[in-house]
């Protein structure tokens, strides 16, 4: 079986600024693969790119065999990529319930797993999402994804703002996902989360792409050391 | 849920079948009419403002087109009224999708284009040049189709039929994806909802509503000049019962527009300056007190009740 | 030269919402109190305009405070500012347009061309000193208010504001302090722009402010909101296209600059010297 995602020579340009300047990757069914990289790399940008929020400059992007680099968001959505968002994008006059209701109402695929369930939401289901805090906001996010039964999950620094134990118990549900078929980008600043979800990363610089291997060849590539990792991380 | 929509809709029964009543027991057919169409009218503003954010400052745009394509289906082209009606709708339609291209801007761009574009089809309805077909600033004579009576009860009608559509788009998933919209269009887009083809739906039909009611009042009065069906009062009247009321509820408009519009006959029709300071004064106190209106006063009480059930640590 | 009076115009209503986010639809008709001061102040007690553009100044600055501190900090509070300060301003042009009537009545006022006094009549060869004048005090109130924003220290909070308010704030910048300052310098410029409306707009009665207000969003539209410079740009290119309305096509001429204005929006939102919105 071929790659489920092709990413081929993407590139996004703000004014005169390319954010993401000719960025090729692969990815099967099922992998998960780290996208890390200092900030303003263009990571964030990349994801935007490939959920359609930002149209790519230039370069394709095929998924499951069709051409998505031109396709609106919902769209998107509807063919099986879904996302979460770095500062959480609930919507909140919505309870948590209705949040997941709007997602489900829409989607196109069976989800994997309950998102309720699979989350522990049933405590929160009818809380306004606004009056969540950021880690319950962030796990919200994650279940619309999920209700979209996506097959390309990406993640956007979903770490950040949670505390160890949730950490982990999250390294464990994106791990299930990943057994269940779903291929997953990890965005992610904490590299020890990284670590535990798979050996694949790219290390990205300037919107380009300086490094694939696995974390800890990444931490003895001198590029690598020079822009981001400071010589002694990992 | 269901329990509550057959309560709502109940409600909006009674509603219209008192409005059928009332003429037996009050004379003033005028101001029964008005009163219904301004109910009308604040829940197209409340269709587009209360569920996707979009303030619609030159509502009476869409109000004057309406009045002017039915008049123009009746004068020219000689259709019965029904079909008048139906005419006024589509080209108000059709104006709302030529100045569809607004809904790009947000925010208070979108409110100001808004208030412009009602002025430009003011400005080309009211121009000597096209006399002929508008009557120009000369205004509008239909006096001939006049019958108050049957218009009233077609706006009673058109009520019953834009109180069931904001029930249903309430309950309905589509009103859950449009609340979602205005919270965050990116995110509800990767949720799967086609934002830009729901939101020209929103704009249409609140574009639709607006010229319906156009038209019946041009139907009700007869005569008429630009100025007076495109008097930028009439959306922002509508706008500020939706707001009293309480925007994004089903009875916010009804209820602001029965007691503000009351109010208005009350102290309004002597003196247009009194009337105007107080309708300026009143307009200052909502938003400074009541900025979710009135209905917000009773959910308040719930809310607060609700949040204390469920403040059980989570996680 | 026109263009400067408007820029004028709209440079009041573009330093409000630059700072407070706050559309104050009511900018026409504290234009139009101007013109009624300046009108009353020469009636009763013969006071040359141009002083009226002092003493207006400095009271209608201290009135938009009064209304700052009344209003818009509750108004900042609540879920949508910039919606409900349209609705919110409306009602205070209401008001304020009920009560002019009530004092004024409705009959246009027109000023008699020559109040501005016999100490212009030099320049009168080249320009009646009714345009002239106009012209003179918006290049001074201009270049004072440039030297203001971009030199004094309560200028260059106001900036700071306008660029963010929650940094500033947390630069220890007193956002109401300085907010309020320039509510009040927004206003007290309207007011003063007001004074020489009916020269340049004709005559001007109660029911004007709703006109010049549409005319002020024009201005600054054109220009880009929040940037003061573009005001000036703004002010401008609407003189030169209104004068060439009124030459060529006088019978489209009242909604010229609602076209315009709606063109405007449309090709480029943010203005025509306003930086391209970034979606980030």
């Amino acid at each position: 079986m071929g790659a489920f995602l092709k990413v081929d020579q993407i590139s996004k340009r703000f004014g005169g600024f390319y954010a993401v300047n000719g960025l090729s990757f692969e990815l099967k069914q099922g992998e998960i693969l780290g996208l890390v990289g200092p900030n303003g790399s263009g990571k964030t940008t990349c994801i935007n790119v490939l959920s359609g929020i930002y149209a790519a400059d230039g370069g394709t992007v095929e998924f499951d065999g069709k051409m998505i680099h031109t396709m609106p968001s919902y769209k998107i959505s509807n063919i099986g990529i879904n996302r979460t968002y770095q500062i959480p994008k609930c919507f909140h006059s919505l309870t948590v319930k209705e949040n997941i209701d709007v997602a489900l109402a829409h989607a196109k695929h069976k989800p994997q797993v309950d998102p309720v369930e699979f989350l522990e939401l049933q405590g929160i289901m009818g809380r306004n999402a606004g009056t969540l805090n950021t880690a319950q906001q962030k796990t919200l996010d994650l279940a619309r994804a999920l209700a979209t039964g996506p097959k390309l999950l990406l993640v956007d620094e979903l770490a950040a703002g949670l505390n160890p134990e949730e950490t982990e118990s999250m390294t464990t549900k994106l791990l299930h996902l990943s057994e269940q078929g779903v291929s997953i980008i990890v965005v992610e600043h904490l590299l020890s989360f990284v670590h535990a979800l798979t050996k694949r990363v790219i290390v990205m610089n300037a919107g380009k792409q300086i490094f694939e291997g696995d974390l800890e060849s990444a931490s003895k590539d001198p590029l690598v050391n020079q822009v981001y990792l400071g010589g002694d991380a990992v | 849920m269901r329990k509550q929509t057959t309560i709502d809709l109940s409600i909006s029964l009674v509603l219209v079948l008192a409005f059928v009543a009332l003429p037996h027991f009050y004379s003033n057919l005028t101001i029964l009419f008005m009163m219904a169409m301004y109910m009308v009218l604040s829940q197209g503003v409340n269709l587009l403002y209360g569920l996707t954010g979009y303030m619609p400052f030159g509502y009476v745009g869409f109000f004057g087109a309406g009045a002017y394509g039915f008049s123009i289906a009746l004068q020219h082209l000689h259709f019965p009224i029904v079909l008048a009606l139906i005419f006024g709708v589509l080209f108000t339609s059709l104006v709302g999708v030529i100045l569809s291209p607004l809904l790009r801007l947000s925010g208070a761009y979108f409110a100001i284009g808004n208030l412009a574009t009602s002025q430009v089809i003011y400005g080309i309805v009211a121009n000597s040049h096209l006399q002929g077909i508008t009557g120009g600033g000369d205004g509008v004579d239909i006096s001939q189709y006049f019958n108050q009576t049957a218009s009233y009860y077609v706006m009673l009608a058109v009520l019953l039929v834009v109180m069931v559509g904001i029930i249903w788009v309430k309950r309905s998933s589509f009103g859950l994806s449009l609340q979602a919209m205005r919270d965050d269009s990116v995110s509800v887009a990767m949720s799967g909802v086609n934002v830009v083809r729901n939101r020209m739906l929103v704009w249409l039909a609140s574009a639709a509503i607006a010229g319906l009611c156009g038209a019946i009042y041009a139907w009700f009065i007869s005569f008429f000049y630009p100025s007076s069906v495109f008097d930028v009062s009439i959306g922002i009247f509508a706008i500020v019962f939706m707001l009293f009321g309480g925007q994004g509820t089903i009875f916010g408009p009804v209820i602001g527009t029965i007691i503000l519009y009351g109010i208005y006959n009350v102290i309004g029709v002597s003196t247009p300056q009194y009337f105007q300071l107080a309708y300026g004064v009143l307009i200052v106190i909502l938003v400074m007190f009541l900025p979710n209106g009135v209905l917000s006063l009773f959910k308040r009480g719930r809310r607060a009740h609700g949040r204390v059930l469920e403040s059980r640590p989570n996680f | 030269m026109i263009g400067l009076f408007y820029a004028l115009v709209g440079l009041g209503l573009n330093l409000i919402f630059g700072v407070m986010k706050v559309v104050n639809l009511a900018h026409g008709d504290f234009l139009m109190l101007g013109a009624f001061g300046a009108y009353v102040s020469y009636q009763l007690w013969h006071i040359n305009p141009i002083v009226s553009v002092l003493i207006e100044f400095v009271v209608f600055a201290l009135l938009g405070m009064l209304i700052y501190f009344g209003f818009v900090p509750r108004l900042v509070q609540s879920k949508d500012p910039e919606m409900l300060s349209l609705i919110l301003f409306f009602g205070v042009s209401q008001v304020i347009e009920a009560l002019a009537t009530m004092a004024f009545g409705v009959n246009p006022v027109s000023f008699n061309v020559n109040m501005f006094g016999p100490s212009l009549e030099l320049f009168h060869q080249a320009y009646p000193s009714y345009l002239f004048v106009p012209f003179v005090v918006s290049l001074v109130l201009l270049a004072l208010m440039f030297f203001f924003i971009y030199k004094t220290k309560p200028g260059t909070a106001i900036r700071a504001i306008m660029g963010s308010r929650d940094e500033a704030a947390a630069n220890g910048i007193s956002i109401h302090r300085y907010s309020s300052l320039a509510f009040g310098i927004g206003i007290g410029l309207a007011a003063v722009a007001g004074v020489f409306a009916p020269f340049v707009v004709g005559g001007v009665d109660p029911t004007t402010g709703t006109d010049l207000t549409t005319i002020s969003f024009a201005i600054i539209v054109i220009g880009s909101l929040g940037n003061p410079i573009g005001t000036i740009f703004g002010g401008l290119v609407y003189g030169i296209s209104m004068m060439l309305m009124q030459t060529y096509l006088p019978s489209w001429a009242s909604i010229a600059p609602y076209v315009l204005l709606i063109l405007i929006l449309l090709i480029r939102p943010s203005g025509i010297l306003g930086r391209g919105v970034r979606h980030a």
